[in-house]
């Protein structure tokens, strides 16, 4: 990070007073926006399965041609090398024997297969063939059609394995190649091997890898360097994003490490933890059942009440000041209490941390999976409706994909920073627990402000569904552009700050 | 019954391991079902196991020889590579199978196993352990429980 002085300047609150800046004090650290996501992006591209089939179709014709080999010898030759081809052609050209040697090709002018020109037994039938009857990988193997058939199809059974499949004697080490299996195998099988053949493309290049997003097809290469502590998410076409090390959803800006062993430890408590997310909530005024079923944490009773309230600490929403710390329970410790009463009163406050953690990161999922759903819908149908009715084109309102980019972006940094601030402990770590509460706070109210202004006051503004057109004047649209504009900066600038301070302040202690 | 349909290979396989069988080493078809093979090795000469009759059963799946024969032995029998239940850690009866190695080379790899055990990947935990800490210890167990159970009497 370049200039971490003036930064921690910023968001170091004065010793005793943390909300001092935080009324409306938004312009604050707009200014310098360094934009750290371009360089991030840059580091690792989407490809879509053509994208994919392309390129390893141009790296295999180019091994072809170079090496002067045939289709099946490029392929088990890339493969041997995990789709590096210029690695391959370098060393192919030191010593092509020892590779040979090591991915079972026999010498120089040899063929992917060979029919028999004389009467054979074969030696997994024991049936007697004509010439031209049987075939073999090359070598001097010959075996049935039916018999090769049966041992593909076994291979082929057996997943990805196929790929690397030899000769059936066990004394020879002959490769079999695609032309092989795509002279005698069944049509199902050929296609399946097909199938692995062109997955092999990703699953064995460590540049690449599919994107685990539900029902997704597309793979990411990853150029960048992935050691050191860098973040590594990548976002797919689909928007799923995910951490380019471990494979988890993106979880800038804590570390694997921190991830995993939340999961883990998610699992151990599972029952208390699915208990508090089945449990349902109630009006905190008139105690109705209350569901949850947008975006934001700003939720409003039914009529006749109207109470507005936040989902996770239940306080009215107006003056509601940041819910994301977790209050210490600090009032018993004056030491009256006997060995096991606190050793009880410890396990219990333990617990509540846990689950106050735990039920702002999966808040913040489940918000996060209803972001992305929203902004689906409004790439897809409502910006052009909005755009018709207000007479602007589709491009005016870029400003709200915009916004919806940055509550995404916000919820799942706010989800991993709970896992983060859970391994904080609450008397060791005070100090740093100081900052990340401040810090979270300050990203977690702005946030929540953006939310509502793009969800609720959207809605609002524009009605659900049926937009009309002139439903809204120009001022009132210009007046709600400027303060989605503002909002959006002021968030971006608050996360950053968090995230930046992940990279100093806050690291991580493995 | 299963016989009916019995494939070509193993009709071959079967009428060689009858008439020319392995030194050391018998099978043959059950009546009921041509698939199913009672087998009896003997235990290799300077091995732990010298002296004794093992009988294990060897069983072709549909799939043979695409699959590998099942094989497992009935007498019990202490070895690193088997386990309590008889069954066999030995890579041709698995990952290692090709359709064309035969029951008689299967049958000859599991006694040479006899000949030459190996504690290094082993199937039975404690026996493995047992063979590395104390050799010579582990040898007279073996030879005790050849004694014991595959006295073929
Ligand atoms: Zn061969
Ligand atoms: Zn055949
Ligand atoms: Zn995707
Ligand atoms: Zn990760």
């Amino acid at each position: 990070m370049a200039s971490g002085d003036s930064d921690s300047d910023d968001y170091y609150p004065g010793d005793n007073d943390y909300q001092s800046d935080s009324n409306n004090n938004y312009g604050g650290h707009v200014e310098e926006t360094e934009d750290v996501a371009s360089v991030i992006e840059q580091s690792y591209a989407v490809l879509r399965e053509g994208d994919v089939r392309a390129r390893q179709e141009e790296d295999t014709a180019k091994i072809m041609e170079i090496l002067s080999v045939p289709s099946g010898f490029a392929t088990v030759l890339l493969r041997h090398y995990k789709w590096r081809a210029d690695q391959l052609q370098d060393e192919w050209f030191l010593d092509d024997r020892r590779i040979r040697d090591a991915v079972g090709l026999p010498a120089d002018g040899a063929v992917p297969t060979l029919l028999n020109l004389r009467r054979l037994t074969c030696a997994i039938c024991f049936g007697r063939y004509e010439a031209g009857g049987m075939r073999s990988a090359g070598c001097s193997h010959y075996y049935c059609v039916k018999c090769w058939r049966g041992y593909i199809r076994a291979a082929v059974g057996d997943g990805s394995r196929c790929l690397s499949l030899r000769c059936p004697d066990t004394s020879c080490s002959m490769a079999v190649l695609r032309e092989l299996v795509d002279a005698v195998a069944a049509e199902e099988d050929k296609q399946r091997y097909a199938r692995f053949a062109f997955r092999s493309y990703v699953e064995e290049n460590p540049r690449m890898k599919w994107c685990p997003g539900p029902g997704c097809t597309h793979a990411v290469e990853f150029v960048g360097s992935d050691d050191g502590d860098q973040n590594n998410d990548v976002f797919c076409h689909c928007k799923h994003g995910f951490c380019w090390r471990c494979g988890e959803e993106a979880h800038r800006p804590v570390s694997c490490g921190t991830v995993h062993m939340w999961l883990a430890k998610n699992i151990s408590e599972s029952e208390t933890a699915s208990w508090l997310l089945v449990h349902t909530k109630h009006c905190p005024r008139c105690r109705r059942p209350i569901e949850k079923n947008h975006g934001c944490m700003h939720m409003t009773c039914g009529q006749p009440c109207f109470h507005e309230f936040c989902w996770l600490c239940l306080q009215p929403w107006a003056n509601h000041e940041s819910c994301a710390r977790y209050k210490l329970d600090e009032g018993t410790l004056d030491g009256k209490l006997n060995k096991e009463d606190e050793r009880r009163r410890q396990a219990k406050a333990s617990l509540n941390r846990y689950l106050h953690h735990y039920e702002r990161w999966a808040a913040n999922h489940r918000s996060l999976h209803v972001v992305l759903n929203d902004m689906e819908k409004l790439e897809s149908s409502e910006l052009g409706k909005m755009a018709d009715a207000l007479a602007v084109p589709v491009t005016e309102l870029g400003f709200l994909s915009e916004a919806y980019e940055q509550i995404a972006d916000g919820r799942r940094v706010l989800r991993w920073a709970h896992a983060y601030g859970y391994y904080l402990h609450p008397v060791r770590d005070r100090t740093k627990r100081k900052l990340f509460d401040y810090l979270q706070e300050q990203a977690n109210s702005s946030l929540e402000r953006l939310h509502g202004c793009a969800e609720r006051e959207r809605r609002e503004l524009f009605g659900v569904g049926d937009i009309r057109a002139g439903a809204i004047d120009s001022e009132t649209y210009s007046s709600y552009r400027e303060k989605v504009t503002r909002l959006t900066k002021v968030t971006r600038n608050y996360f950053e700050n968090l995230v930046k301070a992940f990279q100093t302040d806050l690291a991580e202690v493995n | 019954m299963a016989n009916s349909n019995l494939p070509r290979r193993i009709i071959k396989e079967t009428q060689r391991l009858l008439s020319e069988p392995a030194p050391g080493i018998s099978a043959s078809p059950s009546e009921e079902n041509m698939r199913y093979f009672n087998v009896m090795i003997l235990g290799p000469a300077q091995s732990p196991y010298e002296g004794g009759v093992f009988k294990l059963e060897l069983f072709l799946p549909e799939e043979y020889p695409m699959a590998a024969p099942k094989v497992r032995f009935l007498t019990k029998i202490y070895h690193p590579n088997i386990d309590k239940l008889g069954r066999i850690c030995l890579d041709i009866l698995k990952d290692k199978w090709s359709p064309a190695l035969q029951i008689r080379t299967v049958l000859l790899s599991i006694q040479a196993l006899l000949s030459a055990p190996n504690p290094d990947d082993p199937l039975s935990d404690n026996i493995a352990k047992h063979w590395k800490a104390n050799e010579v210890e582990a040898v007279e167990t073996a030879k005790e429980w050849t004694r014991l159970y595959a006295s073929g009497a």
